[in-house]
């Protein structure tokens, strides 16, 4: 299908800038581990038990790293009017959204999965909850179609690094409480039971902004 | 390349209605608020349990529901603006926004005012009180897109889409009393019969509720005046400039 | 009966209420080769940008082999290859990289033939390999000339080929461009370099076709004394 074949194109044409480049993955991994410290800097360790502070810190990492990783990858399009470009294909400006929070979502991702052995050591947790590998994944990607949206966006007013957070974070809100909430839970061994409802807030999330993306993105984009 | 054009432009043509029209929903505006605040502070009965303080219910509810016409109005005018590109739907979404984040400001000034005295303390963070600074969060940078946009044709669209994501909120808004354990009192089913207001105080919150209604749908029409004016202004000036160039 | 490559009726673009076109009428055979003529902010660029679809007019209707711009996008991007301003390449990738990529965005059967066999016409070949932040601005321009080429567009649009181009290129580029009977519509500001390559000379001032001639009718320095009148005054 040509759909499909158009987005797995734009996003090997992004995995292959970002390979050349290095910009994202290694410099948004060191901001983790960065965020990191810091958190320990303004919680005094002990205060507050370990397994009520991981998930907020987690989740509050991976939005910030998000927003980093998503202002790069919308603006890899800016430089030469490689946007303009895009849009001369022939495919619906749907296919471009598509693609870029893929690329946004697997970037993250791969932060993710860099940082949360430093998280396991840092935090002293001892096992890894299987709930996570549903949970991350659907809260990433969550973040990543709001922020690919809103990057897009932002990008066309003055500011654009504030307006990104500005917008981003109340409308992501509902994503990271859910992300946290289920977090938590998984640490703390309570069990699919009670991290299920939450599993069930992403998906609605992520349905509901992707669909909303898909309409208005074209709009957004446009010069 | 001199002659002036007339001042008024097609585009800004649009709902206004004639004067003799907008006079009487004033007036009739003006009658309803003085009437409602009989009702609240003088007619209807003190509440039981709460005493008087209970009374601010009648301003905070009926606020609330407008916060959601307005957004809701937002919600679709966006839609419409993006669907026809036609500037007068971004005007009439604008408005709405701003007098949403007005009405959910009293919303939030009410409700602390009123959670003082009954939970001891000014704000909680709970969900329906999060939610509510989120909503206003939300519309704040509606307004905030379109200030900070790279030209005016653009913050239209671009408000539009914000206007359209921010609703997702909405809905949150509204259930999370519901969803989560909360300190907020359950939405009341209008007409309910599990209802805890007694039949006078149910007629006060119709009559709030109306009057409320009845101001909102002054102050939109008014605002959407102004911003056509305004938008008449703005073209008025650039034909200026134009002309001098 | 066929259709016209581009049809425009009551075309207007404003940006905000900025008028860039204004309620242009246009109508260009298959085949044409078309010169757009005219000052800065005279809406030349508007106009490519609007043949192109990447922008939507605000009121009229724009149609390319009879079929609705407004309905027909995406499909027919597929028959227009679109030069601008800005090379449309990513920095960090080869030319090459870039022309794959694009080559299988619009879906281009034996891609690296065509590539190779295209560079070799333009002469380019030797540039392929290397990175497009190490090129220069004129190979960067025969790179996107290329790029504009790869889905073999009955199209094409060439908003200023000739900037940063010295004017043998732009002769041999454009003879090259306009083979195979392709319409061709290119803007420029330069009358000369615009006489030369084209048969319908249309000029362009405030948003609206203030001129539209064949080549032949013009005698080049009466045009001179012409167009500087009317772009001025």
């Amino acid at each position: 299908m040509s759909y499909w074949r158009s987005i797995a194109t734009i996003v090997r044409k992004d995995l292959l800038v970002e390979l050349r480049g290095k910009e994202i993955i290694l410099s948004v991994s060191f901001f983790v581990f960065l965020m990191v410290f810091i958190f320990n800097f303004a919680f005094k360790p002990g205060t507050i038990p370990l397994e009520v502070m991981t998930p907020g810190v987690l989740w509050f990492t991976f939005l910030f790293a998000g927003m980093l990783s998503f202002q790069r990858v919308v603006s890899t399009e800016q430089e030469n009017g490689c946007l303009d470009g895009l849009m001369l294909c022939p495919h619906g400006r749907d296919v471009i959204f598509v693609a870029k929070t893929i690329s946004s979502f697997l970037f993250v991702l791969v932060v993710e999965v860099i940082s949360l052995p430093f998280f396991a050591v840092v935090f002293n947790l001892s096992f890894f909850p299987v709930e996570l590998l549903l949970i991350i994944p659907l809260a990433t990607f969550g973040i990543s179609i709001i922020g690919t949206l809103l990057a897009a966006l932002s990008m066309n007013t003055r500011l654009r690094e504030v307006m990104l957070p500005i917008l981003l974070i109340p409308l992501v809100v509902p994503v990271v409480i859910a992300a946290v909430e289920s977090t938590g839970n998984a640490l703390s061994g309570e069990g699919w039971a009670s991290v299920q409802p939450w599993i069930w807030v992403m998906v609605i999330f992520d349905i509901v902004f992707l669909v909303i993306g898909l309409l208005t993105f074209e709009h957004v984009i446009e010069e | 390349m001199n002659e002036a054009k007339p001042i008024k432009a097609e585009s800004t043509r649009s709902i206004v209605p004639r004067l003799t029209w907008l006079d009487g929903l004033f007036w009739v505006t003006a009658i309803a608020i003085f009437v409602d605040l009989y009702l609240i502070f003088l007619w209807v009965p003190k509440e039981a349990i709460q005493g008087n303080v209970q009374r601010i219910f009648y301003f905070h509810l009926p606020a609330a529901w407008i916060a959601y016409l307005a957004f809701f109005l937002v919600f679709l005018f966006g839609i419409f603006h993006l669907k026809t590109r036609n500037p007068k739907w971004d005007h009439y979404a604008y408005s709405a926004a701003e007098l949403g984040v007005v009405f959910t400001s009293v919303t939030i000034v009410t409700g602390i005012i009123w959670a003082k005295p009954i939970f001891g303390v000014w704000w909680v963070w709970d969900a329906r009180l999060t939610t509510t600074a989120l909503l206003w969060l939300v519309y704040v940078g509606y307004l905030m897109v379109g200030a900070y946009a790279v030209s005016g044709d653009k913050a239209s669209r671009l408000r539009s889409a914000v206007g359209i994501l921010g609703f997702a909120v909405v809905p949150i808004n509204y259930l999370s009393v519901s969803l989560w354990d909360t300190v907020h009192i359950e939405p009341i089913v209008i007409g309910g019969d599990d209802t805890f207001l007694s039949a006078d105080m149910r007629l006060t919150l119709y009559f709030s509720l109306a009057t409320f209604t009845a101001l909102f749908v002054f102050l939109l029409v008014v605002r959407i005046m102004l911003r056509e004016s305004e938008a008449a202004v703005e073209e008025l000036d650039q034909e200026r400039e134009t002309a001098l160039s | 009966m066929e259709h016209p490559a581009i049809e425009a009726r009551g075309l207007s673009r404003s940006y905000g209420r900025v008028k860039a076109i204004s309620n242009l009428g246009l109508t260009i055979a298959p085949g044409e080769k078309v010169v757009l003529i005219g000052p800065n902010g005279s809406g030349k660029t508007t106009l490519i940008k609007l043949l192109s679809t990447l922008i939507r007019p605000t009121s009229g209707t724009l149609k390319l082999f009879g079929k609705d711009t407004a309905s027909h996008g995406a499909q027919l991007r597929r028959r227009v290859g679109v030069l601008l301003h800005e090379p449309l390449l990513y920095n960090r990738l080869t030319a090459l990289e870039n022309l794959q990529f694009y080559s299988k965005m619009f879906n281009v059967p034996n891609e690296d033939r065509r590539i190779w066999e295209l560079a070799e016409e333009m002469e380019i070949g030797d540039l392929l390999k290397t990175r497009v932040d190490s090129l220069s601005h004129g190979q960067r321009k025969r790179v996107s000339i290329l790029r504009a080429l790869l889905h073999d567009p009955p199209i094409l649009l060439l908003d200023e080929p000739d900037a940063g181009l010295d004017q043998t290129a732009v002769q041999g580029l454009v003879k090259l461009v306009s083979r195979n009977g392709r319409t061709v519509v290119m803007s420029t500001h330069n009358l000369e370099s615009g006489l030369s390559m084209a048969q319908r000379v249309i000029v362009l001032k405030k948003g609206k076709v203030i001129m539209d001639v064949d080549r032949e009718v013009l005698d080049g320095a009466n045009l001179d004394l012409g167009y500087e009148a009317l772009v001025t005054g």
